[in-house]
């Protein structure tokens, strides 16, 4: 039964006359590296905050590893890890007051979280900034704490949003190496991205929504179908051409 | 540029409106009371035209005027905030200077509520002096210049404390500011009031010394300007407007200073930078359970967020108010300050039920990690003892000294304690219900809605009422005791009894609510993030 690390069954959810997503069905393979795509708006956010229990959906059905997140948040939350994008950190604590308080929240023994915090800072290159308070952190030393957050009580699917957004080279090989490590051991990792490089690299499985639905799905290479995945998204989505003469007075040659 | 801000802010405020029916009700509330005071002000003023004497009308619209100055003042830095729609860090991004945005924001800026009212209220000084030529002629000159010193000074204040809370160094310098600036403002009326006395024969001699005083204050100066001309001081005249004058430039230079500040350094990411202490006594105090924790990182933020601190600064202005008030009066009356601390017991719900709007967005960390509502209630409650119970004890001991009836310690002790308990217990529960929003931290701590807005009030109001309700026993046994020895151990078993029973029920109940709403609570303390 626990082959399927994350299943969303019809999840609809409208705001106001907008529907921003609207009977999205999607499971995920236990030990997959699952890439969301899609273009602004698509729902991919929507879709993550429906599916780790920030927003209730207007109908359908989420279920982590066998839990249903509406129905039985505990168990379903313990197992998962969650990077959130757009949302604030309690950035008043230093990293490692910040990685400690997630820890104990998630009642991880305090030892444990102690040598726990410790790796993670200093996989993720933090150690020098570990008592500094998050708030004077960069944009990508951010998403790295939010990373060593999710990560901290070694759940079984990590739901990350826009990982590697402004991230240094660097630190997002690390990032790339941690991941790929934790679905080698066993775990799940559903991330959404517009950078498809990334996905191309690190997924072994894809999904392509746009407007609240799913347009495709299925493996990198059923999905590719033999051209590059920026290719074959743009023909999904529906890309538009630039007219030659448009926007001709920004060249100011 | 003015036509600009000015469309800008009221597309804003449509939209705003359009957004949320709470909004609605509190602008058509808050128009019916503004239209309210106009009645009644114009009301005064065609009375003092028609049957005042020049003194007379001298004394009332200098006093009352020079009242409306520090009203904007004390209001927008204790009360109600400013209004930050159109926060000068927005348009840091964009190529326009302090100085061109100034009188938009200054003209947007009156635009609101408080703005058309006092506004009208100002015209009606040419009301009161159209009598004869040369005062309604200086009142027309008076009149802008009076609302505008109102804007400024009220700009400057906020800004100047906004900035001073955003520093480390003078974090705890302006929380005692605001503190003493309450403790003033009581002393100050306590003055005026005294001055006049009771006997009304002394009123009018007392009334005309008092709008003397208070038309050389810069809270004044323009608002004399045509009692001076209506009585022929053609040299005070001339004086008051030139230091009016002058006022505004001063202040319209000192706002400008503080435009360009936020304009290339917006407050946001500049406060409470610097390395902190790792481990601490903070974790050691409260254990490692998930209580623990919330119970720790509240106690940290209470010392690293300028918006608690400033929350806790108004904890501790009323009390005082109240106390000075007393010691002022010829007689100190001793009940009145042995009962002060009560004062801080009611307000404590405020505090307690900002918590959650002040985490914001950071909120989705509790619900990412599954906690336990009951285990979120508790911890914040535990925070909130570990600096109020300390505060309480302090305060209390000291009141009951001042006023010198150690006999009354436990009647005092009881209520306070009792009602404290009460409170935090109910504001647990409410504000699972309406949790109102604030500014993001790093926001400006003055901004409009750092008292929760529309919701916030009401979730005061509620958690005030039911608290006075259910506390009703405990207050009554105190009082009692006064007449009755003995009963203050009555009152203190009642006050633990059912402050106790109180703070479990609204731990469990508000946990239980808040596992159900914990999506309904995110949006509403995310509405003013973007």
């Amino acid at each position: 039964m626990n082959d399927i690390a994350l299943s969303l069954q019809g999840l609809y959810k409208s705001f106001g006359a907008k529907v921003a997503v609207a009977d999205l069905r999607l499971d995920v393979r236990a030990g997959s590296m699952f890439g969301l795509v899609g273009p602004n708006g698509a729902g991919k956010t929507t879709t993550l905050s429906m599916a780790t229990g920030l927003l209730r959906p207007d109908a359908g059905r989420a279920v982590v590893l066998g839990a249903d997140v509406w129905a039985d948040p505990a168990a379903a939350k313990a197992r998962m890890g969650v990077l959130p994008d757009g949302v604030r950190l309690f950035d008043r604590l230093s990293g490692r007051e910040l990685l400690r308080y997630v820890g104990l929240l998630r009642s991880v023994d305090p030892g444990l979280v102690d040598t726990r915090s410790g790796e993670l800072l200093e996989a993720l290159g933090l150690s020098e900034d570990a008592d500094n308070l998050v708030v004077d952190y960069s944009a990508g030393m951010t998403k790295k704490i939010g990373l060593a957050c999710a990560l901290i009580h070694a759940p079984r699917l990590l739901l990350l949003d826009e990982p590697l957004e402004a991230v240094d080279p660097v630190s997002g090989e690390t990032i790339r190496a941690i991941l790929r490590s934790y679905v080698a051991g066993g775990g799940t990792v559903v991330l959404s991205s517009h950078v498809m490089e990334l996905v191309e690299n690190m997924c072994d499985t894809v999904a392509v929504i746009a407007q609240g639905r799913v347009l495709a799905t299925g493996t990198l290479d059923e999905i590719r179908a033999g051209e590059s995945l920026q290719r074959r998204f743009v023909d999904l989505v529906g890309g538009k051409q630039l007219d030659e003469e448009a926007l001709s007075w920004l060249r100011s040659s | 540029m003015v036509a600009v801000l000015v469309r800008l802010k009221l597309t804003l405020l449509k939209n705003a409106l359009l957004r949320s029916v709470l909004k609605v009700v509190g602008l058509v509330l808050g128009a019916l009371y503004g239209l309210g005071v106009i009645a009644v002000s114009y009301a005064g003023f065609v009375a003092l035209r028609a049957y005042g004497s020049v003194e007379l009308i001298s004394g009332v619209t200098v006093l009352a005027f020079s009242a409306v100055t520090l009203g904007w003042v004390v209001f927008s830095v204790l009360v109600s905030g400013i209004d930050e729609t159109l926060s000068p860090a927005k348009f840091a991004l964009l190529p326009v200077s302090a100085r061109r945005l100034q009188p938009g924001l200054l003209v947007a800026g009156l635009l609101g509520i408080p703005g058309i009212a006092t506004t009208v209220v100002a015209l009606g000084l040419v009301v009161a002096w159209s009598g004869s030529v040369a005062p309604a002629v200086a009142a027309l000159l008076a009149v802008p210049l009076g609302v505008v010193t109102c804007f400024l000074l009220s700009r400057l204040a906020t800004d100047a404390l906004a900035e001073m809370l955003s520093t480390r160094r003078f974090r705890d310098l302006a929380v005692v500011a605001l503190a003493l600036s309450g403790v003033g403002i009581a002393v100050g009326v306590n003055v005026v009031a005294q001055g006049v006395g009771t006997d009304p024969a002394a009123w009018g001699a007392s009334l005309e010394r008092g709008a003397e005083i208070a038309g050389w204050t810069p809270l004044g100066w323009a608002w004399a300007v045509p009692a001076s001309v209506a009585q022929g001081q053609w040299l005070a005249a001339a004086a008051r407007l030139l230091l009016a004058v002058a006022l505004v430039v001063a202040c319209w230079a000192g706002w400008r200073h503080f435009l360009q500040r936020r304009l290339t350094s917006p407050l946001e990411g500049r406060s409470g930078s610097g390395k902190v202490r790792p481990g601490g006594a903070v974790d050691r105090l409260f254990g490692t359970s998930p209580k623990g924790a919330v119970a720790a990182r509240s106690v940290r933020y209470w010392r690293r967020d300028p918006r608690h601190l400033a929350n806790l600064a108004s904890l501790v202005v009323l009390p005082a108010m109240v106390v000075v008030l007393q010691f002022v009066q010829p007689d100190p009356q001793d009940l009145v300050i042995v009962l002060a601390p009560l004062t801080i017991s009611l307000i404590l719900g405020t505090v307690v039920a900002f918590e959650l709007a002040y985490d914001g967005s950071a909120l989705a960390l509790h619900v990412h990690t599954g906690l336990r509502g009951r285990d979120d209630r508790a911890g914040r409650l535990l925070a909130v003892a570990a600096l109020v119970v300390p505060l309480l004890t302090v305060v209390v001991l000291a009141c009951v000294a001042v006023a010198g009836r150690w006999d009354l310690l436990v009647a005092s002790l009881a209520m306070t304690f009792g009602t404290a308990l009460v409170v935090s217990g109910v504001a647990s529960w409410i504000s699972v219900f309406w949790p109102g929003h604030a500014p993001p931290p790093g926001g400006n701590p003055f901004g409009k809605g750092s008292s929760g807005g529309v919701e916030g009030m009401l979730s005061f109001l509620l958690v005030t009422g039911v608290s006075v309700v259910v506390s009703a026993p405990v207050l009554a046994a105190g009082i009692a005791s006064l007449f009755v020895d003995g009963l203050e151990w009555l009152a203190l078993a009642l006050g633990l009894g059912i402050g106790g029973a109180v703070v479990a029920g609204g731990v469990l109940l508000g946990g239980r609510s808040l596992d159900r709403r914990w999506p309904e609570v995110m949006r509403s303390v995310t509405a003013l993030e973007t």
